[in-house]
C-alpha cells in the first residue's frame, strides 16, 4: 500500500476517469444493447400476428386506435408518391435517436410499410428486440405503386403474398431410381 | 488512505450497478449494426448461382429450406436441409450454422421468411448467411421454365442456359425419387464423384 500514498492525486483522477469512460460507454448512441436474444425474437416472430392485411389496417384506422402510418423506403421514393398520412423514415435512420423515441411511445400504433413487406419484417424484428411492442407491418408486397393509386379501392384480405407458392411441382413418374453401383 | 480506497470501490459498484444486464451472449451484434448488415444488397444470391452450386456440388456452401418439412418433402432443391423457421434456433443446428467458412443459403417461397430467417442467425453473429433472392418462386420461374429466345446465342448465356438445364433436370429427378432413396442416391453419388476426382469428402 505504500504506492498508493504517494500518488493520492492520481488514485483521484483514475476514479474519476473510470467513471467517465463508463458514462461514455453507457451514452454512446452505438451502444444500446438488444434487449431481446434472437431465441426470444424468434418466438415472437413465429406468432405472426405483427402483419396486417390492407383490409385490417383500414379496420385499425376506424377504430379508436391511434396509428402511424410509417414509409421506410428512401426519401425520394416517399416524395413521388406514398400512402395518405404516411411520414417518411428511411430503413437506415430508424435507429436515430428521434425516431426511437417515436417507436419507443406506447400511445400509437407504428404501421411501417415499404415496397416489399419483408424489408419492413427486417425493421420490425430490430425494432421489436430494442423494446418496441406497438408496431406493426402493413402487408405491400406486389406492387406498391398499385396500391398507392388504387388506395380507396383496396381491401387485399391476405398476408404473406410473398410467401403463397407459384408453382406446382409435378413428379416425373419416369424417374427410376437407378442406383449408381 | 482507506478513504480513497472505498471511494474506488464505491465508484467500481456504482459502475457496476448501472451497466445492464444481459441475458445474452456476447457474439450477439447490437440492433446497429444488424441493421447495418441487413440493408446490404451484398447478402443476396440469385437462383443461378444456387443452379450453379448445386450442378457443381460445392461442399463450400449449405443451403437451407425454412419452410415447413410437409412443403420441404413435395419438393425441395437437391441438397438442401429442412430447418423449419420455428426450430432454426435448435440447437441441433449450430453444427451446420456455425461454420464461418461455408456460405448458408436460406430460402424459402419468397423472400420474407428467408430475410427472417438471415436476421435471426446473423443476430446469433454467424458470418457469410445468404439469402436465395425470390425463393422457390423465383427458382421455377427461372431455372425450372425459363427456354432461351432469341437467336444466336452468346458464350455467357450459354453458360447460364446449361447450368440451368442441368439444375432443372438435377432437382427433377431427385424430387421424383421415393424419400427413402433420395439420401442413399446422394451419399452412393457423392462417394462414386469423389472416387473418380480422387478427392474427399
Amino acid at each position: 500500500m505504500f504506492f498508493l500514498k504517494i500518488n493520492k492525486n492520481l488514485l483521484i483522477t483514475a476514479t474519476i476517469l473510470i467513471v467517465l469512460i463508463a458514462a461514455i460507454l453507457l451514452f454512446k448512441p452505438g451502444m444500446r444493447d438488444i434487449q431481446l436474444s434472437a431465441e426470444e425474437a424468434l418466438q415472437q416472430t413465429v406468432k405472426r400476428n405483427h402483419l396486417l392485411s390492407v383490409n385490417r389496417y383500414k379496420r385499425l384506422l376506424q377504430s379508436d386506435e391511434q396509428v402511424i402510418l410509417i414509409d421506410l423506403r428512401k426519401f425520394s421514393d416517399y416524395e413521388s408518391g406514398h400512402l395518405p398520412d404516411a411520414v417518411s423514415i428511411p430503413l437506415d435512420e430508424i435507429l436515430d435517436k428521434k425516431n426511437i423515441r417515436l417507436f419507443k411511445e406506447k400511445e400509437a400504433i407504428k404501421v411501417m410499410y415499404s415496397d416489399s413487406s419483408y424489408k419492413a419484417a427486417q425493421a420490425w424484428m430490430v425494432l421489436y428486440q430494442i423494446g418496441c411492442r406497438e408496431i406493426a407491418i402493413l402487408e405491400t408486397t406486389g406492387s406498391l405503386e398499385e396500391l398507392i393509386a388504387n388506395w380507396q379501392d383496396a381491401d387485399e384480405q391476405l398476408i404473406y403474398k410473398d410467401e403463397r407458392k407459384q408453382f406446382t411441382f409435378v413428379p416425373d413418374t419416369t424417374v427410376k431410381a437407378d442406383l449408381p453401383d | 488512505m482507506r478513504l480513497y480506497i472505498t471511494i474506488i470501490l464505491i465508484g467500481l459498484a456504482f459502475i457496476g450497478s448501472i451497466l445492464p444486464e444481459r441475458n445474452i451472449s456476447r457474439k450477439d451484434r447490437n440492433p446497429q449494426d444488424l441493421l447495418k448488415v441487413a440493408i446490404l444488397e451484398s447478402k443476396y444470391v440469385t437462383v443461378d448461382e444456387v443452379a450453379r452450386l448445386i450442378v457443381q456440388e460445392d461442399t463450400a456452401a449449405i443451403i437451407i429450406d425454412v419452410r415447413s418439412a410437409d412443403d420441404y418433402k413435395e419438393c425441395n432443391i437437391p441438397g438442401a436441409i429442412n430447418m423449419p423457421l420455428e426450430d432454426l434456433l435448435n440447437p441441433d443446428w449450430s453444427g451446420y450454422l456455425d461454420q464461418p467458412s461455408k456460405m448458408k443459403i436460406f430460402y424459402s417461397n419468397g423472400n420474407h421468411f428467408a430475410h427472417e430467417a438471415w436476421m435471426l442467425v446473423e443476430q446469433k453473429g454467424t458470418d457469410n448467411n445468404y439469402v436465395m433472392r425470390g425463393g422457390l418462386n423465383e427458382w421455377f420461374k427461372t431455372v425450372m421454365l425459363s427456354e432461351f429466345r432469341g437467336g444466336k446465342i452468346s458464350p455467357r448465356e450459354n453458360f447460364i442456359f446449361e447450368n440451368r438445364y442441368k439444375a432443372r433436370e438435377y432437382f427433377n429427378r431427385m424430387n421424383s425419387l421415393p424419400d427413402s432413396i433420395k439420401s442413399t442416391y446422394l451419399t452412393i453419388k457423392r462417394a462414386k464423384e469423389a472416387e473418380l476426382v480422387g478427392g474427399c469428402e
